[in-house]
């Protein structure tokens, strides 16, 4: 029981950090919070969903098909509302862009109600098999879940250490106005960060759809799973948003079961007011 | 100054006319509904004006205190028997209090890190609200006694909501020009610099948030008598969302602001109804939106810049206004 329980809390830490890694990127490279992140999980279900069910996609092609879509309207949503940033140098660039997502945030839910209706769907399992690992029988969709996040994340971090624009966003991360006398130019890497941010929220949301049920107000758990990630691994760090996301996917699993399920999601909730009050840098971030 | 102050009174005086004389005019039940409505949202945008406008905290459970003050409000007077006057200062103080707690544990960390936690205890606030049904009620509300029974009783609760909304305004009024307003002011715009002017900060943060928070109970305290039921949905994210909406399309940190904000959003949503029903959050959101985009000051910045007598009425300096800063922007 131990081992399924500690192997499905790996595997969904995996998933809560791959949300996670987006809005650290965001954090790290335009130095704000979006808190429209939830949302575009859930528009990444939605694309994933209609890929499967209208075009008859595999889910393999469903979940890249959704991340593309949903790299540019996060890029469009960067350009048309988040780039004052920057090209006009706002006064409290974080409080602007809190009430800004907030508002995007309350626009798109109300949306895909509109669109889509408020209902639950499910894409058909990408997998009907069960594995077994160690001799115990384990949810397949899980475990293929799990992999995709890792890959997805390491694909990530080996994009920001070897690539020429992934070294650019480390550089913003670590100094906006450095970066800057180098040459990155912050207006067009600040949208395709943006971009990339989202695409990877839609990338969890399309990979875990047939687990969890989409509906347009299901980006709300994701969302405080992912800040909470935030908080637990420390700002600007990915390896910090990895090992938090297995923290809590741990936690999570392991005090539903031995807890209460009812409480599944005020487990995360302690969690981080402990890291906040007690180490409110995170775990590898840097004292702020 | 001295006409802004002025005229802030006047414009309170002009209010209190209007909410004398109204009931004469608005016969219809929907109508004076929507008025009531109108007070329960303008209460709140008030006090989260002066949480999130005056103090700068990014308060995202500020509903949550609304339902707070309400359902303690309506569990007294239902199970105690206490006058629902008495009751509706027990709820304030009992939302006050519990900002009170809330905010001395989590206004020691800064920036985004406060509104992640005050979203998360609205959650955990409505979850248990939902689920403990045996106190509250569950989903489908808590019935409270109302303010006055017979046939008059509408009226005279409506003017009880008028009294409060005043008393409201008139306080963040008095907050605004007050010793106590300059140090909020001060928090919000520079805290390290408040710091070094010897404003003790992290007492003033909590007292802005604990003192908005009282209000907002009061103002749930008020709608549960007023329309004699409680639900989990008043301390919802979409309500948090009306709110903040209201007060943006307002004018964040200016006094009069708030009052036309709710104004608009209450009177506008009331009107739309009919042809768009459930459109309504959807049009707000992208009104709230566009304003931040183009007009950050909200309406007051847009009257401010087309009238020079409203001029006097507003703050010199809006706060966010739209000047390239100074200091390079790192954090």
């Amino acid at each position: 029981m131990l081992t399924e329980l500690v192997i499905l809390g790996i595997a969904i830490g995996m998933v809560y950090s791959l949300m996670g890694v987006g809005l650290s990127l965001l954090q790290g490279v335009m130095k704000i919070i979006n808190f429209a992140h939830g949302e575009f999980y859930m528009i990444g279900g939605y694309l994933g969903y209609f890929a499967i069910t209208l075009l008859g996609f595999p889910f393999y092609l469903a979940v890249p098909v959704a991340m593309i879509l949903t790299f540019f309207i996060g890029a469009v949503v960067e350009v048309l509302l988040l780039s004052p940033i920057h090209s006009q140098k706002i006064e409290k660039p974080m409080d602007y862009t809190l009430i800004m997502t907030f508002g995007l945030l309350l626009a798109l839910r109300q949306l895909a109600t509109k669109l889509f209706g408020p209902f639950y769907r499910k894409p058909p399992d990408y997998i009907k098999a069960d594995v077994f690992i160690f001799g115990v029988k384990i949810n397949g969709g899980m475990i293929l879940a799990g992999i995709m996040s890792a890959v997805l994340v390491t694909l990530l971090a080996l994009y920001l250490r070897k690539s020429w624009r992934g070294r650019g966003w480390r550089a913003l991360t670590q100094s906006g106005n450095g970066a800057r006398i180098n040459g990155v130019d912050i207006g067009k890497e600040s949208w395709i960060a943006c971009g990339t941010a989202c695409a990877l929220a839609a990338a969890a949301g399309a990979i875990v759809a047939p687990l969890f049920t989409i509906s347009p107000h299901c980006g709300g758990p994701p969302l405080v799973k992912s800040y909470e990630i935030l908080a637990i691994g420390g700002l600007g760090s990915l390896g910090g948003s990895v090992a938090a996301g297995i923290i809590l996917g741990l936690a999570e699993t392991l005090g539903s079961f031995y807890i209460s399920s009812a409480y599944r999601d005020a487990i995360g909730f302690v969690l981080m007011a402990l890291f906040l009050i007690f180490r409110p840098q995170g775990l590898f971030g840097q004292k702020v | 100054m001295v006409s802004q102050k002025r005229n802030q009174y006047w414009f309170a005086a002009a209010l209190l006319f209007l909410g004398l004389i109204a009931p004469l005019f608005v016969t219809s039940l929907v109508w004076m509904t929507t008025l009531n409505i109108f007070f329960y949202y303008g209460i709140l945008t008030i006090s989260y004006n002066i949480v999130l406008g005056y103090t700068g905290l990014f308060s995202f459970c500020h509903v949550t205190f609304g339902a707070v003050g309400g359902y303690v409000s309506a569990l007294l007077a239902a199970n105690a028997g206490l006058s629902p006057f008495l009751t509706l200062i027990v709820g304030s103080l009992a939302a006050g209090v519990c900002g009170l707690a809330l905010g001395m544990v989590i206004l020691r960390v800064r920036g985004f890190y406060l509104c992640l936690i005050t979203w998360a205890f609205g959650m955990v606030v409505e979850t248990v609200l939902k689920n403990e049904y045996q106190i509250t009620g569950g989903t489908g509300g808590f019935n409270s006694p109302t303010f006055f029974s017979g046939p008059n009783a509408g009226l005279f609760a409506y003017f009880i909501g008028l009294g409060l909304f005043l008393a409201m305004y008139l306080v963040s009024v008095a907050v605004y020009h007050s010793s106590w307003g300059l140090r909020l002011f001060a928090v919000r715009d520079d805290i390290d610099a408040a710091e070094t002017m010897g404003v003790r900060t992290r007492f003033w943060k909590v007292f802005g948030f604990a003192f908005g928070s009282a209000w907002a109970g009061l103002a749930g305290a008020f709608y549960a008598h007023f329309f004699s039921l409680v639900d989990p949905t008043i301390a919802g994210l979409d309500e948090q969302g009306k709110i903040c909406l209201m007060l943006i399309v307002g004018g964040l940190g200016t006094v009069a602001g708030p009052v036309l904000g709710t104004f608009f959003v209450v009177i506008i949503s009331e009107m739309i109804r009919g042809w768009v029903a459930e459109t309504n959050l959807l049009l707000f959101a992208i009104a709230m939106i566009l304003t931040v985009r183009f007009a950050r000051g909200g309406f007051m910045e847009v009257l401010q810049m087309a009238n020079p007598w409203i001029k006097a009425l507003l703050p010199k300096g809006p706060s966010r206004k739209d000047t390239p800063s100074s200091h390079p922007d790192e954090t």
